[in-house]
């Protein structure tokens, strides 16, 4: 009897847990699966197609660097509630404030005009023409934000997470070679030698993987959502699932076009959907249907993250808690971010892939400094308090965030000087 | 009627810069002193940063330059 009454309250404990859990997550996962993004779908795709199954080891090593950074954006938005552009300014004063919020609020847009390319070039596979396809895109974010508070937001966003899982069963449809797999991916090699084009590779991989919008969206989320001190264990685990999530949907991706696309030099995934249609209707249209999703869920997470920079630091009201009429400047940020992003897109002869890669170098302005704000403030006592970090933490932190740093500097190099790393 | 409505948007423009220009005038006094207690740590590393970005932009505005001659 009293095996079955502690056996009964640990189930109760269990089932309590994880309701606590679902109702505290979402920041770390939709940031982390929101980082497979257009851009970042179509960095594992080439890298798939390229080098088939031979560099999944190396994205593994990507969940703990995914883990320690957005970890630490979480612990710095509980404690400090404020977002990361307010507190980079209380922290450092109005020149890297200034510097943090312009740049952002820059590379965002210009991130979102990628993730439109994305879109509209996925549904163009459908007969889709991209100006239904912005309307479209504009009209559904508009929906979610306009109507129900920042729950409904994350609700519905985390839907659109778990559709960009599409690629798992696309995978166990074509029936890979798992031998093949565990063989020639997990143990670590380098396909070819390591050589200029494999290091481009990596960095690619790297630089996709932590994006700066990334630490202001879940800093602010986390704030909005009114996470507390007492959760920060479960938005440790939220973030650590995020970070399992990226890296799954990630080598997923990279065994599907490494599957059937090996070998085919592919530019874009649209591309790649468009030739996979030829041979499987299905797989074709999971890949587009999978590329749509990832730019869609880049979109919903890029606008917010401006509108609640500029809020934060403006002193506007910047929740998604707050009616139109009580935050009228939020959503106008919001819209007009959303809405100009969109019209690049239809401009005829746009630069676009000009646009792409300008993306990547003008995201080494941003990404070193906010990694740099964000170790300082997390070891600065009056910030933190008692959840400053750990020596452990700053070890592991300090050489991850130099890694980064060193990767995506390589990465923006070899993109403005092609010939300068041979 | 045209040149009266030329004159109410110039007014509301005035307006509207002024009150911006005011707004970021207020934004650099509240911040204006940084709360981050500047140990010789923070100090190198926004020294580090700054210099760091200057070699950066300035590789980009190089790029631009000898891409457009």
């Amino acid at each position: 009897m009293h095996f079955l009454a502690r056996l009964f309250y640990k189930t109760r404990r269990f089932f309590k847990s994880i309701r606590l859990f679902l109702i505290i997550s979402g920041p770390g996962i939709i940031v982390a699966v929101a980082d497979n993004d257009a851009s970042g779908i179509t960095t594992y795709a080439v890298t798939g197609a390229k080098y088939g199954y031979n560099l999944i080891w190396f994205l593994i090593f990507l969940i703990p660097v995914v883990y320690y950074v957005q970890e630490m954006t979480m612990r710095l938005g509980v404690v400090t509630k404020r977002g990361h552009a307010e507190a980079v300014f209380n922290g450092f004063g109005p020149f890297w404030g200034w510097f943090a919020l312009l740049d952002l609020i820059f590379l965002n847009w210009l991130t979102l005009v990628t993730e439109f390319i994305g879109m509209t070039a996925s549904l163009h596979i459908f007969g889709i023409p991209p100006y239904l396809t912005v309307i479209l895109v504009c009209v559904i974010l508009g929906i979610m934000v306009l109507y129900g508070r920042y729950w409904t937001w994350e609700k519905i966003a985390l839907v659109f997470c778990l559709l960009n899982f599409i690629y798992i069963p696309a995978v166990f449809i074509m029936k890979p070679s798992v031998a093949d797999i565990i063989h020639n991916g997990l143990i670590p090699n380098f396909p070819g030698g390591f050589n200029q084009l494999l290091l481009f590779f990596l960095m690619a991989n790297v630089g996709t993987t932590i994006a700066p919008w990334m630490l202001y969206f879940q800093q602010s989320a986390v704030v909005d959502k009114g996470v507390k001190e007492k959760d920060i264990p479960w938005g440790k685990i939220d973030t650590l699932v995020g970070a399992f999530f990226v890296v799954i949907i990630a080598v997923f991706v990279v065994i599907f076009t490494g599957t059937v696309l090996r070998g085919v030099e592919i530019q874009n995934v649209a591309e790649a959907a468009k030739a996979l249609m030829k041979y499987n209707k299905y797989l074709g249209a999971a890949l587009a249907v999978g590329l749509f999703n990832a730019g869609f869920l880049g979109a919903i997470c890029i606008t917010v993250t401006n509108s609640w920079a500029f809020g934060e630091v403006f002193g506007w009201a910047h929740s998604l808690n707050n009616k139109i009429k009580e935050a009228p400047w939020f959503y106008v940020n919001y819209f007009i971010t959303l809405i100009t992003a969109g019209l690049v897109v239809l401009i005829p002869n746009a630069p676009l892939v000009t646009i792409t890669l300008f993306v990547q170098v003008v995201a080494v302005t941003l990404l070193p400094a906010s990694l740099i704000f964000l170790i300082l403030l997390l070891n600065d006592d009056k910030t933190m308090g008692e959840y400053k970090n750990t020596k452990t933490q700053n070890i592991i932190t300090v050489m991850i965030i130099l890694a980064i740093i060193l990767m995506a500097t390589l990465y923006a190099f070899s993109i403005l000087f092609p010939n300068i790393l041979r | 009627m045209i040149r009266k409505l030329k004159i109410f948007y110039r007014r509301r423009l005035k307006r509207f810069f002024a009150r911006t220009f005011g707004r970021i005038t207020a934004i650099n006094k509240k911040y204006a002193k940084p709360q981050i207690e500047m140990k010789s740590s923070v100090k190198i590393s926004l020294t580090a940063l700054l210099f760091y970005l200057l070699f950066i932009i300035g590789l980009l505005v190089y790029k631009f330059i000898i891409t457009i001659i």
